[in-house]
């Protein structure tokens, strides 16, 4: 593989919790996670709700301040970026977020909200000019340039999702985030959205990174998944692979629960192994953070912290593989 | 649909051709498109007190701007032939112990305290909004501090500024609109605050962050305008309240001196008469209490019209 | 006869921009000891016809035609003689006594001020006239039906005190207090993640099962449908799709919609490219004049657009409302 553009390196992002005063314990949200993006690829991130997966694209698009470890963008640290720097790169990356109801200023026009990237950015030199890209936008995601004038709610989920998608575009960026992108939408317009953003994607070489729950639906779109628990990566490896062989007791656990919708599949599966619920992460156990819940749990477990290990032609932290 | 009315039509292979693609719209919206203030407007006009307060108002306004420009008596005019008289067709509210017309007296008194109100309105939406917007985005140790100047002025009642500010610049109409400013500008602040410390964590907010936008296009583009309902209800309310301490100041007599004349002035010389007069009281008091009624229907309406969810 | 007969149901909200019909002539019956899944997107007004049912509709919605029928009497609120007060009383005495509800969100059904115990026993005491201490001991036996550890210790605990898992299994044990005949359950795994998801539908089939009762599932997943529903209705625009069982719907589907919506989820079984529906679902205060489906439809034909499809019965249990079908038979 060539340079990646992006380049993760034991990423750390930790909250305070609780008051000003006094000793508190730290969340820790994402807990050394380091993993890398190519050109024209995507990375499908996988997890349960609280796994870090969403701190973690919020903290490469500096939503959030990294605790530790570095973030490199086409080879440059980005950690610390700031002014015309920071500009540059947010022209470069973009993100686009959960809930289509709520990312859209309703205050705005479909218009307005499209134009205001190129405007902060002086992309274009008039009004004019300005508009006939977003039409070309609009068009790109499946809508209608008359649309321009309508404000936000009056749009469905889906349609809504697709501007959005639309006002990440208008900065011709390299990479973007997508922050659970369709947990909001209906099964038809799910497929929808996926199949535009790898339309896009073969149109304009971008990189995603692509974070959601439903494993299902990244393996369409992902080249390689990384599977997340509490903070930590705990799988990562090729899509297709990943899905018809976890290593992973969690991602076997993940995979095994999602339902099939196909009957007779689901008649013929076994209970899932998998038992209690996610620990608090204010207090995560010693060593492996799932042996909690894992039926293949040991001594050795409790003590060591398993690290990212290649098995396989992927890499996995578990010590059943060595 | 039952089987019957199938059997009676004719039915022919062309009722079956594939339909043209251009005939499907998947994408249409049914919805007309209404700017958020047209959509206001249309639930504000179903108020039927609100909108008869703001009628109400707008003839307060246009009297008070033209009453005393076009009448043959000023506010000040003496006149010791006609004193104490009760309202005829020279005068309409009669006239006062100096013979003043008490009519043009009262919509001279409407300028003063109708400018009262939405000056200290207006001058306290632009400080409370900005202070309480950087206070809510920047947050941390700023919010800390600046929150805890509002507590400080807060903490002290807003009759002891009036007094204060008056005391050192006189009594006159600017030191009262800057006293009722010092002590009512922090109820904005707060309010702006909140709202924008809840809708900083939005998406929209974070989106227009990640597109690089600037801290003062992100505070005042997105956050502030998706705050300017509950802003626009608090300035409703805020011009009634700014009108009543102005009344009160000059009805116990540290406001606004003779011969100026606003509702507060006039009650108070009034009062003297109350016993042998009783009519001439009524006049800068009906026009209060009418001014504050309607200010407060329309505040009322506007919260409304503007949050529907709210009822 | 079945437990629950709802024909040709019609319910209408009042909104600023005009009248929303948000459920169309909608009919379906239940049988006792069956799970019906009712599947369809947001705006289908899958939830909606089950709040008609219930009389649980938004003060500005309401059900302007057809009857329901549970256990053979009739509760549609029309068909009752003194109005809309007599309607409620008699809900009052089914909802949570013989028709039981669980919500999507377990956080929004709690209160957060009343501890387990209190809400619990709440139904006990209003539907089954037990003293509180039988109460107590029926509401213990409850918990530890849906698999909560030491259920004694746990009564005194408040909602926020419990994972989201944990909430969600207190509200099927507060759903399964009276024994209900019927359980409606809106998307009660939407809010919770895989993993939890799993272990809930395991929880309500074993349940199911045990206690005989008939439950609704109101989703959107197919897989969640084809995990544990016996029978499947498809909703969509406000009108039935297509019906049948599972393995007619998943291995037979007929109506172009159903076919679209499997050609969307993922089956790794099958490991097929997504085919997305295009377009998005019709707005309701103008639905289409003929079938709802025509605007995203690939098969659309000229009669789609003028007239809605009638019913065709393909099996004894299987229907389908698209003109496809309704062609062979018209044409003969």
């Amino acid at each position: 593989m060539s340079e990646p553009i992006l380049q993760v390196e034991h990423l750390k992002t930790y909250f305070a919790t609780g008051g000003r005063f006094g000793k508190h314990p730290v969340v820790k949200a994402v807990n050394d996670v380091s993993f890398s993006i190519g050109h024209h690829e995507t990375l499908g991130l996988v997890g349960e709700s609280g796994c870090g997966k969403s701190t973690l694209g919020r903290t490469i698009v500096k939503i959030n301040q990294p605790t530790g470890g570095k973030i490199y963008f086409e080879g440059k640290d980005i950690t610390s970026l700031k002014g015309k720097e920071l500009k540059d790169f947010r022209r470069d990356v973009q993100m686009i977020f959960q809930d289509p109801y709520a990312s859209l200023n309703s205050r705005m026009t479909v218009g307005e909200i499209i134009r205001e990237p190129m405007e902060i950015h002086g992309l274009y030199g008039s009004t004019k000019e300005r508009d006939e890209k977003v039409c070309q936008l609009l068009e790109t995601v499946g809508l209608k340039p008359d649309h321009i004038r309508r404000y936000p709610h009056e749009f469905s989920g889906g349609q809504r999702q697709r501007i959005c998608i639309s006002r990440a575009l208008a900065l011709n960026p390299k990479f973007i985030i997508c922050d659970e992108p369709i947990s909001a939408l209906d099964v038809s317009i799910q497929a929808q959205i996926i199949n535009l953003l790898q339309k896009i994607q073969e149109d304009t070489g971008i990189s995603y990174l692509f974070i959601a729950h439903d494993l299902g639906a990244v393996k369409h779109i992902s080249h390689r998944i990384g599977v997340m628990y509490l903070g930590s990566l705990v799988e990562l490896g090729d899509s297709d692979e990943l899905y018809h062989n976890p290593k992973h007791p969690y991602t076997q656990a993940l995979l095994q629960s999602i339902p099939i919708p196909d009957p007779k599949v689901e008649r013929a599966k076994k209970p899932v192994e998998i038992s209690g619920e996610l620990p608090s992460p204010l207090n995560l156990p010693s060593g492996c953070a799932f042996r909690t819940r894992c039926p293949h749990a040991c001594e050795r477990c409790a003590k060591e912290t398993p690290q990212l290990r290649d098995v396989d032609g992927r890499q996995v932290a578990c010590f059943l593989y060595k | 649909m039952n089987n019957l009315e199938l059997k009676d039509m004719e039915w022919t292979e062309d009722l079956f051709e594939p339909l043209d693609s251009s005939e499907q719209n998947s994408e249409f919206i049914a919805m007309e498109s209404k700017t958020f203030l047209q959509d206001s407007w249309n639930r504000f006009k179903k108020n039927k007190l609100a909108l008869v307060g703001l009628v109400f108002l707008v003839l307060m306004i246009l009297m008070a701007i033209f009453v005393p420009m076009f009448s043959k008596y000023s506010y000040d005019q003496m006149d010791m032939t006609a004193l104490n008289q009760l309202p005829s067709a020279q005068h309409w509210f009669g006239t006062d112990k100096f013979g003043r017309d008490i009519f043009v007296r009262v919509m001279y008194g409407a300028r003063i305290s109708l400018a009262v109100g939405f000056s200290a309105a207006i001058i306290c939406l632009f400080i409370g909004v900005v202070y309480g917007g950087i206070s809510g985005y920047v947050g941390g140790k700023v919010d800390m501090v600046m929150m805890r100047i509002v507590d400080i002025i807060y903490a002290i009642p807003s009759l002891l500024y009036v007094i204060f500010i008056m005391l050192i610049f006189g009594s006159n109409v600017w030191s009262i609109l800057m006293g009722i400013c010092v002590s009512s500008w922090v109820g904005m602040a707060r309010l702006v605050r909140s709202q924008v410390l809840s809708l900083k964590e939005q998406e929209f907010a974070l989106a227009a962050y990640v597109l690089g936008a600037s801290t003062s296009r992100i505070l005042f583009k997105h956050l502030i305008l998706n705050c300017i309902g509950a802003i626009i209800v608090n300035v409703t309310l805020m011009v009634p309240s700014a009108i009543f301490t102005e009344a009160f100041l000059s009805f116990v007599g540290i406001g606004i001196s003779a011969p100026a004349s606003s509702w507060g002035t006039l009650a108070n010389e009034a009062r003297g008469l109350i016993e042998s007069n009783p009519i001439q009281i009524i006049w800068p008091v009906g026009a209060i209490c009418l001014t504050m009624l309607s200010l407060n229907f329309i505040g009322d309406g506007v919260g409304e019209a503007l949050d529907p969810k709210k009822k | 006869m079945s437990l629950l007969e709802v024909n040709h149901l019609t319910t209408q909200f009042t909104t600023e921009q005009g009248q929303v019909q948000a459920v169309r002539d909608v009919s379906f019956s239940l049988e006792k000891g069956e799970i019906l899944g009712i599947v369809g997107e947001s705006g289908s007004g899958k939830s909606q016809a089950m709040y008609s049912v219930m009389g649980l509709l938004a003060s500005n919605g309401r059900v302007t035609e057809g009857s329901i029928r549970f256990n053979g009497t009739e509760i549609a609120p029309q068909h009752f003689a003194g109005g809309m007060k007599e309607y409620e009383a008699h809900m009052r005495k089914i909802r949570g006594n013989e028709i039981s509800m669980i919500f999507q969100d377990p956080m929004s059904f709690l209160n957060p001020v009343l501890n387990i115990e209190t809400q619990l026993v709440e139904p006990l005491l209003n539907h089954q006239h037990l003293s509180r201490q039988e109460a107590r001991q029926k509401a213990i036996e409850l918990l530890t039906k849906v698999g909560i550890p030491s259920p004694e210790a746990r009564l005194k605990q408040y909602p926020h005190e419990f994972s989201g898992g944990m909430r969600q299994r207190i509200i099927i044990a507060i759903a399964l207090a009276c024994n209900p005949k019927l359980i409606i359950a809106d998307e009660p795994t939407t809010a919770l993640d895989v993993t939890i998801q799993a272990k809930i539908l395991q929880l309500i089939k074993s349940l199911q099962e045990q206690m005989d009762s008939s439950v609704i599932l109101i989703t959107h997943d197919l897989g969640v449908v084809a995990n544990i529903c016996h029978r499947v209705i498809i909703l969509y625009g406000g009108k039935i799709m297509e019906s049948g069982t599972i393995d007619e719907i998943f291995y037979d589907p007929r109506h172009p919609y159903t076919i679209g919506l499997l050609g969307c989820v993922n089956n790794p079984e099958k490991d097929q490219e997504l085919h997305p529906i295009p377009g998005s679902p019709p707005d309701l205060l103008q639905p289409p004049a003929g079938c709802p489906f025509v605007d995203r439809c690939e098969k659309a034909m000229k009669i789609c657009k003028r007239m809605p499809p009638p019913v065709s019965t393909l099996s004894p249990t299987h229907s389908c409302s698209c003109w496809l079908e309704a062609k062979k038979e018209v044409l003969k």
